[in-house]
């Protein structure tokens, strides 16, 4: 018991040093200072990248959203209060910057409700198999409209609400585009793994 | 169905919600091409008025303040680059230079010191962050702006820099009179770079974790006590007096770390000799042979083997002697005290030579200090543990008749574990070097001799100086 409190007790000393050096690289970014603001870019810039690149199609817009995505933050950053998770902060306008360009790029089209699904099978022990740039690319392959949905109600946790808010669309469409991008990830993660365990429906 | 539709949904989730890619390469360099560079901040024209109307209001206050307060009296010196101003001088008139006749009296906290030529080049860096605080301006004369896209700029002083400047140039006056001239004025320069000095030290307070790098050396005064559960105090008291100190010499790498606070951990490696003198006996013996080894041709002739053998006290080391060109290792029979102190004289002529032995130790301390005092100067208390590794185990009989001979010793522990006291004193020459000085006992912990019947306990007082690097 007590090593555990030791252990939990470093760890809490650690979050709490780490969360002090961001605090002051976040001021220094809002004093417009050029070292923090690199040193935002090298903390938080892979990870945002990982971002831009489930909601971009392509390498290339993928880098345009997040130069886009980190010019934003700079503007922004003096609108952090300090309260909250600034990941979660940062994500949030990254994903605003994503929508936005596909806002401008695409038309959403309203599609009807009830999809029907076409594929009922099931297969499990493949998870293992995956990896993480294979997944990458298969949702980089969807069209827009199912990736962006996709993206924002799986991996974001958006509601459908709050897509359909965001987005300009109806509920139901979001439902429908989710529904499609789900069908189409798995009949592509079957395809890529053909022998894979098929459980009974 | 819902479910299993899901399930991908959790198979995405957990690879790619935190996916963290190579970056490209040269990506930071586009987005800090686009970053806009420091906006003007658009501050309402009123402001400004208000600003301006506080910093007005504000410069004739304290300037009406010391006009009341000043004395008659005005009062002139000027340095290289440096001017003294009182209050009362009449601002649009140029100022009159002091020279050695006519300085008068001035006094310590009215004086203003108005730098003439107040152009201190410092890296612009450094500036910045000097005057990253609201400067506050010299209230006696307009403000001045700061060119902060120059090089160079000009220096205004603070509350604090004058306080500083007027109490060092003061405590360097002698008794001023009308006649009397002021030694010596700190320049602006000096002013600046204690400023420059004062602010880098507050910045390495504040970080959290400050680690130096150094090294040390010092003579050390070694000696040892011997006690036993089996002597008798009287003879432990006899073993004890058989035995002198030597003064040998200690040093080594240390590395320290210090936290936010006052406390620090130091370690390092350390070569540590100590060693105890005590005096030996030689024997002298000499045997008549007769006609055994005559050769013809030898009538009359005697021939004498000399041996000679010696002892000493509180230890059963072995002793190689190199006497007679040959060379003979026999096993000390320790002498007891009576033996040294009231010999018999005999025909084996004995006479007492100074002995000594030395033991060389790898010693790895681990010191924790606390700072009294934490400036420029500052003073420590330390204390902490050791482990000595033995490297070496020496010692010599000194005859000046049959020259030196060698002790072999296998009797002392090879690890031991000491103890260490001290006080420290540092003076940090600059913001990443420090001297010090440090008096420091040390007192071994375990036995150091494998004699059951005895326990041996060198101790130690050095003093030891020393450099550190902040890194």
């Amino acid at each position: 018991m007590k090593k555990t409190g030791r252990i939990i007790l470093t760890l809490k000393n650690n979050i709490q040093a780490l969360n002090s050096q961001l605090d002051n690289i976040i001021k220094g970014c809002q004093q417009y200072e050029s070292r923090a603001q690199k040193e935002l870019f090298d903390l938080f810039g892979r990870k945002m990248f990982g971002v831009c690149l489930r909601y971009g199609g392509n390498h290339s817009e993928a880098q345009d959203i997040l130069q886009d995505g980190f010019l934003k933050i700079y503007e922004k950053i003096h609108q952090y209060e300090f309260k909250g998770s600034f990941e979660g902060w940062m994500r949030r306008i990254f994903v605003n910057t994503a929508l936005e360009r596909y806002r401008n790029q695409y038309k959403i089209i309203n599609i009807q409700d009830g999809w029907r699904d076409i594929n009922e099978d099931c297969y499990e022990h493949i998870t293992d198999n995956i990896t993480a740039n294979e997944l990458l690319s298969l949702v980089q392959e969807l069209s827009p409209k199912y990736r962006v949905v996709f993206n924002m109600y799986a991996i974001e946790g958006y509601s459908h609400k709050e897509i359909a808010d965001e987005l300009g669309i109806t509920e139901g469409t979001s439902k429908s585009n989710l529904s499609r991008a789900r069908i189409i990830l798995q009949d592509k993660v079957k395809q890529l793994y053909s022998t894979a365990l098929k459980v009974g429906v | 169905m819902v479910e299993r539709l899901e399930n991908i949904d959790e198979l995405f989730r957990d690879d790619l919600k935190n996916l963290t890619p190579e970056m490209p390469e040269g990506m930071w360099e586009r987005i800090a091409e686009k970053i806009p560079s420091r906006k003007r901040r658009l501050i309402p024209i009123i402001w400004k008025i208000a600003a301006g109307a506080a910093i007005v209001i504000a410069t004739g206050s304290i300037a009406t303040y010391f006009i009341v307060s000043q004395p008659d009296n005005k009062s002139y010196t000027e340095s290289n680059n440096l001017k003294i101003v009182l209050p009362e001088t009449n601002q649009n008139e140029a100022p009159v230079v002091a020279t050695e006749k006519n300085i008068a009296t001035t006094q310590k906290k009215n004086a203003i010191y108005k730098p003439v030529e107040a152009k201190a080049v410092v890296p612009k860096n450094q500036t910045e962050a000097l005057f990253s605080e609201n400067v506050i301006v010299d209230q006696t004369q307009p403000q001045e702006t700061i060119d902060s896209e120059n090089e160079s700029i000009t220096k205004e002083q603070t509350p604090e820099t004058i306080i500083i400047a007027s109490e060092q140039n003061l405590q360097q006056e002698t008794n001023l009179t009308n006649q009397e001239t002021v030694s010596e004025t700190v320049s602006n320069n000096e002013i600046l770079a204690n400023n420059i000095a004062e602010f880098e030290e507050y910045q390495e307070e504040k970080s959290d974790t400050k680690w130096l790098i150094g090294s040390q050396a010092g003579p050390q005064y070694t000696y040892r006590n011997i006690s036993s559960e089996t002597y008798s105090s009287s003879a432990l008291a006899e073993k004890n007096e058989t035995e002198n100190g030597v003064v040998a010499y200690a040093g080594g790498i240390n590395i320290e770390v210090q936290s936010k606070g006052r406390f620090s951990i130091q370690s390092g490696i350390y070569y540590s000799k100590i060693g105890t003198e005590f005096v030996a006996t030689r024997n002298v013996q000499q045997t008549l042979v007769e006609n055994s080894l005559a050769q013809p041709g030898d009538k009359d002739k005697v021939f004498v083997t000399t041996s000679v053998s010696y002892r000493f006290p509180n230890s059963s080391a072995k002793i190689v002697t190199t006497s007679s060109n040959t060379s003979s290792e026999y096993t000390n029979q320790p002498l007891g005290s009576d033996e040294i102190f009231e010999p018999e004289i005999s025909s084996n002529n004995s006479s007492y030579l100074p002995t000594f032995r030395y033991q060389e130790y790898l010693e790895i301390p681990l010191i924790a200090k606390y700072a009294i005092i934490n400036k420029k100067v500052g003073m420590q208390v330390l204390g902490g543990f050791s482990t000595n590794i033995l490297v070496n185990n020496t010692g010599m009989i000194k005859d000046p008749d049959f020259g030196d001979q060698g002790i072999l010793a296998d009797d002392i522990n090879s690890i031991s574990f000491s103890s260490t006291f001290g006080l420290g004193m540092s003076y940090a020459i600059s913001s990443k070097i420090n001297m010090s000085i440090e008096p420091q006992f040390k007192y071994f912990l375990s036995k150091q001799q494998y004699d059951s019947n005895v326990d041996i306990h060198p101790y130690s007082i050095g003093v030891f100086t020393g450099v550190k690097y902040l890194f």
